[in-house]
């Protein structure tokens, strides 16, 4: 018996294949920190920069 | 005494009147199609009237005296005060297909006072709706009415809506994405957007419903501006000031700067999908306008739009034109991405009408818009931009947990899918949508796994979520929509940080399910991969 939690399914029945351990969770996230910090960095930049751009143009 | 009630019956038994469609000569009674040619201010109505065509009207049924918020308002502020005396009431046109006089026993252009019990076949006829203001020009206030699509699946109006409509007690459904055309009195463009877009927002997400001299209110209410009425136009800092406090948590994405990995084409795809309508600023010519996409087509034959670095394609690749709202122009209107596709020469002042009605497309194209602003929800912290380019390096070979999932598939699923992630067949469509709605499509879906299905409806998830849907490319090539099939997904937290380790929730590839329970009392952010028995190809979400 599952114990209730927000987050905690009560009625799946199935057994997992295989659950993560703490080293796979770190692999993956380093793998996806550092893939993605580039993209992210550049679009929060480029947000950031949007208004300051566009934010006085008149619009009629 | 018997006077007395027939004095009464005159004054508060409202009379209507019914016009044959063909017979435009009638609505120069309302101020429009005066002259011999189509002059820049009729031209919304004039699209109006070419939608409704397309949709077969054949009957219009006239409702005088009637009130309409919006210009109740703009008389409010504006008109009440000038020394010319303008109307308080408005005109409501009703369109209908089917020849609904005949079926009512009526003659055209007979008054008559509305007693029909024949809701039904009424409402199966009705095409919508249209106020005409009594104002001097540019008198399309409050309009709903059915888009034209030409063909289904190549077509898509996102942003569209059901409005109840009371005529003398009969309600009707209109079905349509709300237009207004400005007054350029009480409201210019900028604030008609605002209008259109609140009137779909308040139906859909009931959030704040605005008139136009309220937007331009609301937007001056903490940035300085010039006299508000008559309006002179607002700035992207007041649009943004009025949809904050309409509710929303604006946000402007430039063109100018642009990352390598982002798309503005995309970043509109992905709020269009999710339903929500993108602000367009477009600048050209010496001209400052903004116009409110709605929808997109599709074309999944074309080749790709553009080549991307990785070999997984988006949905949004397809697309060669916007459905937009151009309160100068007219409703449902295509905007093409690129201005080649441009088939009408001239803007403004005049306009060449003949190309106009063949063409039906904006003349600017999206080349031409400067930037985009998205009225997203309060609680949708992650963008769309954020999510695609987290969803990509998760389905990376380098990725350890991707490695894994493809490594526990059974032999068919992992062949099947392999072939087509090689192949660069593979296609992302990402949208955010409400958990509650996902669950209700997911337990009515009939070709989705049941262990699939299990899972999905006993997750515990936040009220908005961003769902990335993977296709093969060749399924979404099929001529019916239903045929549509995605071989699985992946569910991102959109209150997860941009920066965040913790974006996804669950992915979902062929065969296998990968669980993560961030909340986990007893294991915290507890991750487990599971084997899906039966699990094909499923249809994609339509809303």
């Amino acid at each position: 018996m599952v114990e209730k939690g927000r987050g905690v399914k009560t009625t799946v029945s199935k057994k997992p294949i295989y659950e993560l351990t703490d080293d796979d969770k770190a692999k993956f996230c380093e793998y996806q920190t550092e893939a993605t910090r580039q993209d992210v960095e550049e679009i929060q930049e480029w947000k950031a920069k949007s208004l300051e751009r566009v934010g006085f143009l008149m619009i009629k | 005494m018997a006077s007395f009630f027939f004095g009464l019956r005159s004054l508060y038994m409202r009379q209507l009147r019914i016009i044959n469609f063909k017979d435009k000569a009638s609505l120069q009674e309302f101020g429009l199609y005066k002259g011999s040619s189509i002059n820049e201010f009729d031209v919304p109505f004039h699209n109006i009237l070419l939608t409704l065509e397309k949709n077969a009207c054949t009957d219009i049924i006239v409702e005088r005296n009637y009130i309409d918020k919006e210009y109740l308002d703009e008389y409010s502020f504006f008109y009440s005060t000038s020394f010319k005396n303008y109307g308080r009431f408005c005109t409501r046109l009703h369109f209908f297909h089917g020849n609904i006089a005949k079926h009512l026993g009526i003659n055209h252009d007979q008054d008559f006072i509305f007693t029909a019990s024949e809701k039904d076949s009424l409402q199966k006829s009705y095409l919508g709706f249209c106020v005409i203001r009594p104002t001097d020009r540019n008198r399309i206030s409050h309009t709903v009415i059915k888009p034209h699509i030409d063909n289904p699946r190549d077509v898509f109006i996102k942003s569209q809506s059901n409005y109840l409509v009371n005529l003398n007690g009969t309600c009707l459904t209109a079905t349509g994405m709300p237009f207004m055309q400005q007054d350029s009195q009480a409201g210019l463009c900028a604030s008609t957007d605002l209008v259109m877009l609140s009137r779909y927002m308040h139906e859909v997400h009931k959030h704040r419903l605005c008139t136009s001299p309220e937007v331009t209110l609301i937007a001056n209410k903490f940035l300085g501006s010039d006299r508000s009425f008559p309006n002179r136009g607002l700035t992207i800092y007041h649009m943004l000031s009025a949809l904050s406090e309409m509710g929303y948590s604006p946000v402007v994405y430039s063109r100018v700067g642009v990352p390598a990995s982002v798309n503005l084409e995309d970043i509109v795809y992905y709020y269009l999908e999710s339903a929500l309508p993108v602000i367009l600023f477009i600048q050209a010519r010496g001209c400052s306008h903004v116009c409110l996409a709605i929808g997109h087509d599709f074309k999944p034959n074309l080749p790709p739009r553009i080549t991307r670095k990785s070999n997984i394609l988006r949905n949004s690749d397809f697309i060669r034109h916007f459905i937009v709202h151009d309160d100068e122009l007219g409703p449902y209107l295509h905007l093409p991405l690129l201005a080649k596709d441009i088939k009408t020469a001239n803007f403004f002042p005049k306009f060449d009408s003949s190309v106009f009605r063949s063409s039906y497309t904006h003349p600017w194209s999206f080349e031409n818009v400067q930037a985009a602003i998205v009225p997203v929800h309060r609680k949708v912290y992650l963008s769309g931009e954020e999510i695609e380019s987290n969803v990509e390096k998760i389905l990376s070979p380098l990725n350890h947990v991707f490695g894994l999932m493809v490594g526990n598939m059974q032999p068919d699923k992992k062949k099947l899918f392999e072939g087509v992630l090689s192949s660069g067949k593979l296609a992302l469509r990402s949208f955010f949508l409400k958990s509650n709605d996902y669950k209700k499509w997911i337990a009515d879906m009939p070709r989705v796994s049941a262990e699939i299905r299990e899972f999905y409806l006993n997750a515990e998830l936040p009220r908005f979520i961003w769902l990335t849907e993977m296709s093969d490319i060749d399924n979404l090539r099929k001529p019916n929509n239903k045929d549509h099939l995605i071989l699985g997904e992946i569910i991102s937290d959109s209150t997860a940080g941009a920066k965040s380790q913790y974006q996804f929730i669950s992915i979902h590839l062929p065969s296998v399910f990968l669980d993560r329970e961030l909340n986990n009392p007893t294991n915290p952010d507890h991750i487990a991969i599971y084997s899906i028995n039966n699990d094909d190809p499923y249809q994609a979400y339509i809303r």
